[in-house]
């Protein structure tokens, strides 16, 4: 392969930036001075994007870039589990890894900057921008693993990163609450994917020795030298997943290949929240606005998408787990969508509209094969789109918030004359992501759908429509609620638009949501020999506007002016909209596993078994001794016959003995 | 055989002095006392050969005889060091009828020499003699504090009860001479047949000699005589009279039996194991201290006695390391005790509260002689126990280590108390510094040394093996 | 006198000198202990830098050996005739048992940096324990081995007897019984072991050349095991730890929790497994089983825990799980990750009850549910409790993950005589504690540090002082350092863990072919 050029060979700056001003505002600026702090912080990330930028640049433009091969531009031994088995850390480019690091770079940049201003004058100031940093570089570094093992240890750290910036304002219970909910639900869901990760070391270990040379010589070209078992190069080798799926594990009769992939997706399903794992997303919603934005709707979220894009072959090679993928997505994207509806928080609606389009995703993978790898590129487009509008949403209703002191819609309204930046922002996203042409959102979603249909997918295909319209629905519900109509509150009536360095992103973020469609997506981003490019399916494009448009029609007819149509429509359903406004009260049911099941069955019977029974037993045998002395203590009667008694009887026991052992 | 007479002269001497001393003169006998063992200690240690024989091979030397000698001697010199304060009235508390000191002094020298004499005679008669000469003496000491009921009544059963022991010893060595003829020791191997009599005279010796030292179910005087003697009394038979028994079962064992008894092992492993858990149980519930360390006493003699389960190339070196090892911390021990007991008069174990804080000297010495008593490293008593375990186990008996190691630990449960009275519990407010005398602490700081480095230094242990282990008969 | 000697002897001399200092000048004395710590600290950085240069050279030829390949050896013959010597050296397990204790020592003496009742006997008796504790890291002679092991052990009952707080006498006679009574047990095996082998030696080298009978190992593997089991907390012979961590102070908690508690995992391996490969073949799964129920089952009783300190001893109950479900893998992961772990946990865990310690000086409670908001008031101690508490629940980065991935790997990978199917499903049941662990420790954390300050009382405490934040700072640097480059760690113990290895291959062939 050609030498690398200089961008390629300094790859790793890109993630290592943002983790050396971590290092740097945690130990040193932060305590001292927390302007600096934000500056630092942002200019840091400022520096990576730019180089995200030019990297996606060379690389698109570089042979490798053309033909989709990953190049593997720089790597280390970290850690030797054992001859054989070592973790070489370093940094992959392919069209994905470059794409999520222009997604990621940008939007933390923005988000940044909006910080800036957003989280000014709070006491924690220096902090967020430190733990802004951390999860910056340990996003990038999960985008650019070229091993499952640093996928995982990134994995943990936006886990974790997350948890601190959920919980950034640790004296409110709800938001300390929201933080551990979200890092042990996604920890449950990493459970399944670090069994899923030894199952996958262990047997592309064994086959190691047989399938390796093939795959190292294929790897060559990617600039691999020592192929590992972790390395996904390896993991993504077609002859090994074609063993791994013959194996049969007899339960169930799935085979090793789909049990390890399921679980691998387990984890994907926690990150992204997918159902059942959602429920920790809407919590999340209790940190600050620029975290929602940049965390839980732009990029961390979508690492469960990025997962599966990233071990796509071996997903396609295990039929059921694309299935699996395919229908939690669909599910999880009507089922948010119906949710979304009915909340009044303005966060709330965006989190599960996020749920909903990272559905979305999912049910775009889960309908591509290796072979048309349509929904595989649609994924990708719909991340990146859906990256910007979202992001740009949250902002946007971060500003509202900033303005209003409130999360409930019903206590704005009329906020259109008052913040008309943000207003035309948000209506712009609001377009984007109802998939209106010719905004973002059109192009991806209508790529999705035409995947679904592609794939012969109808089932899919129907609930990917019926959520085009209720996305429709609820973002217009809450666009029309929160800026038409008269201020519902006095705060409303006096809100100021937010100060510039807030605006800045919203502006550019809307731009790029308006051009992010145009980009011919799938000449970049696809998998396999023969991508598949797409125009503009006719049938689909017209089906998914008209469900778009009957979505803004309801919006209109429900809560523009001043009409009580939406609550009679919720009078009308009553239970079933109490059901739904309670989410189908699944936190309820995990708080009864939890509490009454894991607490109340397991860890306190176990608690009182420890103290009682096993710490009883030792008692006891101190107390048997301690009896016994006191027992055998009256043998010692002080009177001089019963030792004389004693001493005879010892003496014949002894003569016993000695005459029974002489004969 | 000069030792010995030079004790025997001394007892002699310290006698005729009481007789014509006026009481204040008679401080001086403590110190003539100590002068005489120092001499005889000189004279051991100089120039006493480690074999060789006089008197027509009646009395003879060897290596295991001069190290008992050592022993009765290191004995007999502290236990005077020990008493010299007592005696003298030097005591915070006065105890009522400790009867005149020349009389004391010399009972005690003239046991020592009958000690002495068990490990070198070569006869029946001679051993007999010698071990009787050894034991009356005590009879006498024990019920020394004449108007004290408890003396008393100690030195009565210890009479009756160590009677009936030297009784049994008699009867047994009666019938192996009614069977051979013959009561030179060298001979008698050759002599006897294997035979009921045989057996039975056995039995009686082995009950006899168990009742010095303190093996279960021969053990039951200990508690009540070393509650009752002085405390002085106490520590010398503690350590003193085990030895001699050791002494005496080595002769009749080593020179004569132990060729006969078919499982012996077996047998001593039972013992051991009975004596040392029963030992070790029942001392857990006590509360005086004396009597306390009668039970710690009977256990220790549990794990002394797993030293007839090997071979003796091993064992006797063994044994007599752990002898020496044990004289020395038990009269560590005893010397706090002793101490405790003239400054307060008090006996009960509670009454040690807080004396880390009074006197932590003395309170550190005692733990480190109980830590020594519970075989903790790297204190000496490890070590001694150590070796012997290690003989259990050669000849097989796992678990019998097992039991024994165990055993360690529950006794150390109990030296623990007195620790925690020593240390955790805090002292009573009016509590102040109690003074020691320059004897006591000097002897005291000895002991502990000993009990420090007999364990780490290795040369005692290496001579003793190198002496004894080719032990022939 | 050689460098590994003066390892033991610093603390050693060190003791003497503070008993020569009157006690009534006990800010002289905390100097001195942490003068001394401190530069057995940088023998032991020295030491590491020999042992490291000399091995980086020898590891090659260490594939097929049968023997540790030990450095700065010393011998000296003690009891000839008994075979027993004193005989010390440095390998990679022991050298990072060593760093791992000499950090915990000098973090625990800053870290009861204000005891000020009878601080002399304190310091004394702490440095006494160490010396123990040293001793037996560098020891290869298994009767000086047991010397200094019971050496460490005893100190401890004073250590919390004085200073504990609660039924300290209780908990102290019951930590002292049950360690000493694993340590009988221990007796036996080595005594069995001695003459056994016939050679009247306690050399562990000339020991390890020994083929003991295999029934022989069947009976005396358990024994030691069990025995080093006690202080390695093995299910279910746990039970001392919970109450003796709690009644301890502070920094006997840290030495306890954090070092001695090693010991047993270090024996199992060091002797039990390296000598008795059938006996750990034969019972390797059994075992298995036993930690993997340590595992989840301290897990499980740490999420009831109202107490901080048997909070934090429920979590050293699992993790030390991890050590045992290591050793009983009996495969290269599974020890290296029983190293990683005791020395993972070794520091975390002083760190925890290290700050314990600190915020019940503060708020004299250890009590979670009479806390709440303390990270306003004491933000270090807050942050450096989250480090801790994140190195327990396994977050990359830190050295916990190194350590459990490690040992999750060894026990999936399983070895060649068990069933491998089985050692797959425990490996699987362990892996579920993170979720567990991730569950108390995030629960307890946020209860103590997060929220609104519930007691007023609470408004006027104050963060650490300068001795606490080098404590804890020390330690959680040696978190991170662990976690973020593993392979200066791992590389080297692994050397040393190869002949454990081959041993167990070599007989465990014999094994499997009759």
């Amino acid at each position: 392969m050609e030498q690398l050029s200089f961008v390629f060979r300094n790859a790793w700056l890109i993630p290592a930036i943002p983790l050396i001003s971590f290092a740097v505002l945690g130990l040193l600026v932060s305590p001292i001075s927390k302007r600096l702090a934000g500056i630092i912080g942002t200019v840091a990330i400022f520096i990576s994007a730019a180089f995200s930028f030019l990297l996606a640049w060379s690389y698109f433009h570089s042979p490798a870039g053309r033909e989709h091969t990953a190049l593997i531009t720089w790597t280390c031994e970290w850690l030797r589990y054992q001859t054989g088995l070592t973790v070489n850390i370093g940094v992959l480019v392919d069209p994905i890894s470059v794409l999520l690091m222009i997604v990621v770079t940008t939007v933390s940049a923005l988000v940044h900057l909006y910080s800036i201003g957003y989280m000014h004058g709070d006491e924690g100031y220096g902090r967020f921008f430190t733990y802004l940093n951390l999860f910056t570089f340990s996003m990038l570094g999960l985008v650019v693993a070229p091993n499952i093992i640093q996928m995982y240890i990134c994995w943990e750290l936006v886990g974790v990163s997350s948890f601190l910036l959920i919980g950034f304002h640790y004296q409110k219970p709800a938001a300390v609450a929201a933080s551990n909910k979200a890092f042990i639900v996604t920890r449950f869901a990493d459970s399944g994917f670090l069994v899923g990760i030894l199952i996958l070391g262990y047997y592309g270990y064994r086959l190691f020795g047989e399938f390796a040379p093939a795959a190292a010589s294929a790897a060559v070209k990617n600039g691999v030298t020592n192929l590992q078992p972790f390395d996904f190069l390896y993991l993504n080798n077609p002859a090994v997943l074609a063993k791994l799926a013959s194996i049969n594990l007899h339960v169930f009769d799935i085979s090793l290949l789909t049990a390890a992939m399921v679980l691998v997706f387990m984890g994907a399903a926690g990150k992204s929240a997918m159902f059942p794992l959602h429920i920790w997303l809407p919590d999340a919603m209790e940190g600050p606005t620029p975290v929602s934005a940049l965390i839980h709707a732009a990029t961390m979220v979508v690492a469960g998408v990025y997962l599966v894009a990233r071990l796509f072959p071996a997903f396609a090679a295990s039929g059921t787990a694309l299935l699996v993928v395919a229908y939690v997505g669909a599910f999880t994207s009507i089922f948010a969508a119906i949710i979304g509806i009915t909340q009044d928080d303005i966060k709330r609606v965006l989190a599960f509209s996020t749920l909903s389009q990272l559905g979305y995703m999912m049910l775009a993978l889960g309908v591509a094969t290796m072979e048309h790898p349509l929904g595989y590129s649609a994924s990708m487009f719909h991340l990146f789109t859906h990256a910007f509008f979202k992001a740009l949403l949250f902002l946007a209703a971060g500003a509202v918030i900033h303005a209003v002191n409130t999360n409930n819609i019903w206590e704005m309204g009329g906020l259109a004359k008052r913040l008309p930046v943000t207003h035309g922002t948000f209506l712009v996203a609001t377009l984007a992501i109802s998939g209106i042409w010719p905004f973002a959102g059109f192009f991806s979603k209508d790529e999705i759908l035409a995947s679904a249909l592609a794939g012969g997918h109808y089932v899919v295909f129907a609930v990917a429509l019926a959520v085009a319209g209720m996305t429709a629905l609820y973002m217009f519900r809450i666009y029309f609620v929160t800026f038409w109509g008269k201020s519902r509150s006095d705060t409303a009536g006096h809100a100021h638009e937010a100060p510039v360095v807030m605006l800045l992103p919203l502006v550019v973020l809307a731009i790029l949501s308006v051009v992010a469609g145009f980009v011919n997506f799938s000449n970049y981003v696809s998998i396999g020999e023969h991508p598949e490019h797409h125009g503009i399916n006719p049938t689909v494009a017209v089906s998914a506007t008209i469900a778009a448009l009957t979505g803004i029609i309801l919006a209109v007819f429900f809560y523009t002016g001043q009409t009580d149509r939406a609550a009679a429509m919720s009078r009308l359903l009553g239970r079933i909209y109490t059901l739904i406004k309670q989410k189908f009260y699944i936190d309820e049911i995990y708080l009864f596993i939890t509490r009454r099941i894991l607490f109340g069955f397991i860890a306190r019977p176990f608690a009182w078994f420890d103290r009682n029974v096993v710490d009883g037993g030792v008692n006891l045998s101190a107390w048997i001794t301690r009896t016994t002395g006191r027992e055998l203590r009256y043998l010692q009667t002080g009177q001089v016959q019963v030792y004389s008694l004693w001493f005879v009887g010892g003496m014949l026991f002894l003569l016993l003995v000695l005459w029974a052992g002489a004969r | 055989m000069l030792p010995e007479i030079i004790v025997i002269t001394c007892a002699v001497v310290v006698l005729l002095l009481d007789m014509f001393f006026d009481e204040k003169k008679r401080i001086m006998l403590g110190p003539v006392a100590l002068i005489g063992l120092t001499a005889a200690f000189a004279a051991l240690t100089c120039f006493t050969p480690k074999n060789g024989t006089i008197l027509g091979g009646r009395f003879a030397m060897d290596a295991v005889a001069w190290w008992f000698k050592l022993l009765f001697i290191i004995s007999g010199l502290v236990t005077v060091l020990l008493s010299i304060d007592l005696l003298d009235g030097r005591v915070g508390v006065r105890v009522r009828g400790i009867g005149s000191r020349g009389e004391y002094y010399s009972v005690l020298l003239f046991t020592i020499s009958g000690m002495m004499y068990i490990a070198s005679s070569r006869d029946l008669i001679t051993l007999y003699v010698s071990l009787e000469l050894a034991t009356i003496p005590l009879f006498v000491l024990a019920a020394w504090r004449r108007d004290d009921a408890q003396s008393g009544e100690a030195g009565l059963k210890y009479v009756l009860i160590g009677a009936m022991a030297s009784a049994f010893i008699l009867y047994g060595l009666g019938i192996i001479y009614g069977l051979t003829g013959t009561t030179d020791l060298n001979l008698l191997k050759q002599a006897l047949k294997p035979s009921l009599a045989l057996w039975l005279a056995t039995a009686m010796i082995v009950a006899g000699v168990g009742f010095k030292l303190t093996v279960v179910p021969f053990h039951m005087w200990a508690a009540d005589v070393y509650q009752g003697a002085p405390t002085p009394v106490t520590a010398y038979l503690s350590v003193a009279s085990k030895c001699a028994g050791l002494a005496f079962i080595f002769q009749v064992l080593f020179r004569i039996l132990g060729a006969f008894v078919a499982d012996g092992a077996m047998i001593a492993a039972i013992f051991a194991a009975a004596t040392m858990t029963l030992g070790n149980v029942v001392a857990i519930v006590q509360q005086n201290i004396k009597r306390f360390m009668a039970f710690s006493a009977v256990s220790q003699a549990g794990y002394l006695i797993m030293g007839f389960l090997g071979n003796w190339d091993l064992a006797v070196p063994a044994m007599l390391y752990y002898m020496l090892i044990y004289v020395t911390t038990n009269l560590a021990v005893f010397a706090c005790i002793i101490w405790y007991t003239n400054e307060t008069g008090k006996e009960q174990i509670s009454d040690y509260r807080g004396l880390s804080k009074t006197n932590p000297l003395i309170a550190l010495s005692m733990m480190l002689a109980l830590f020594s008593l519970a075989g903790i490293p790297p204190l000496s008593g490890f070590v001694g126990k150590f070796f012997l375990f290690s003989i259990a186990s050669k000849a097989g008996f796992h678990w019998l280590v097992g039991v024994a190691a165990v055993n360690s630990t529950i006794s150390l449960y109990y030296y623990l108390r007195i620790v925690r009275q020593m240390y955790i519990e805090t002292a009573d407010e009016n509590a102040g510094r109690l003074p020691v005398s320059g004897v006591l602490a000097s002897t005291i700081a000895t002991l502990n040394l000993a009990v420090v480095f007999l364990g780490i230094i290795p040369v005692f242990y290496e001579s003793i093996y190198a002496q004894t282990g080719s032990w022939h008969w | 006198m050689g460098l590994v000697s003066w390892l033991i002897a610093i603390p050693f001399l060190t003791m003497l000198v503070i008993l020569a200092v009157p006690a009534r000048n006990w800010r002289i004395i905390r100097w001195i202990a942490a003068a001394g710590c401190g530069s057995h600290l940088i023998l032991t950085s020295a030491v590491t830098y020999l042992y490291c240069r000399a091995m980086t050279g020898d590891s090659v030829n260490m594939q097929t050996s049968l023997l540790t390949k030990l450095y700065l050896v010393e011998k000296v013959p003690w009891f000839e005739s008994l075979g027993i010597q004193y005989f010390v050296g440095i390998d990679g397990i022991s050298m990072a048992m060593v760093i791992l204790t000499s950090i915990v020592i000098f973090a625990g003496v800053l870290a009861s940096w204000y005891v000020d009742t009878r601080t002399k006997e304190f310091f004394a008796l702490l440095l006494i324990l160490v010396t123990g504790v040293f001793g037996v890291f560098v020891s290869f002679d298994l009767f000086l081995f047991l010397m200094f092991y019971e050496l460490a052990v005893l100190p401890m009952y004073l250590l919390i007897g004085v200073w504990g707080t609660g039924p300290k006498e209780y908990s102290a006679m019951k930590l002292t019984l049950m360690l000493l009574i694993g340590s009988a047990f221990v007796l036996v095996g080595f005594l069995a072991l001695y003459h056994a082998s016939g050679l009247r030696t306690f050399d562990l080298q000339q020991l390890a050349q020994v083929h003991f009978t295999t029934d022989f190992q069947k009976w005396v593997f358990p024994m030691i095991f069990v025995g080093f089991g006690v202080i390695g907390a093995l299910y279910p012979l746990h039970t001392w730890s919970p109450d003796g961590h709690s009644s301890a102070p502070t920094a006997v908690s840290m030495l306890h929790a954090g070092v001695l508690m090693k010991l047993g995992g270090y024996g199992a391996l060091r002797i039990a497994v390296y000598l008795l490969p059938e006996g750990a073949i034969a019972w390797g799964l059994f075992f298995m089983v036993l930690a993997t129920i340590n595992i989840i089952y301290g897990a499980f009783v740490a999420v009831m825990q109202k107490d901080l300190k048997y909070f934090t001893a429920y979590s050293s109950v699992s993790h030390c799980g991890f050590v045992l479900f290591g050793v009983a893998t009996l495969n290269m992961m599974g020890l290296k990750g029983a190293v990683i772990q005791m020395f993972s946990h070794g520091i975390m865990t002083a760190l925890f009850f290290a700050l314990i310690g600190m915020v019940y000086s503060r708020t004299h409670t250890r009590m979670i549910d009479q806390m709440g908001g303390l990270a306003k008031k004491m933000p270090w101690l807050a942050t450096t409790f989250y480090i801790a508490g994140l190195a327990s629940l396994g977050l990359p980065g830190l050295s916990g993950f190194v350590a459990e991935t490690h040992v999750f790997l060894g026990g999936f990978f399983g070895n060649m005589w068990a069933n491998t199917g089985v050692m797959k499903a425990l490996a699987i049941i362990a892996t579920m504690s993170i979720v567990v662990t991730a569950v108390y420790v995030l629960r307890a954390l946020a209860r103590v540090f997060y929220g609104p300050i519930t007691n007023h009382d609470f408004e006027k405490l104050t963060d650490a002082t300068l001795p606490e934040r080098i404590s804890t700072g020390l330690l959680a640097a040696v978190l991170f350092a662990v976690g973020l480059s593993p392979f200066l760690f791992v590389n080297m113990i692994e050397s040393s863990l190869l002949p454990i290895l081959n041993r167990l291959y070599q007989s465990g062939a014999a094994a499997l072919t009759h």
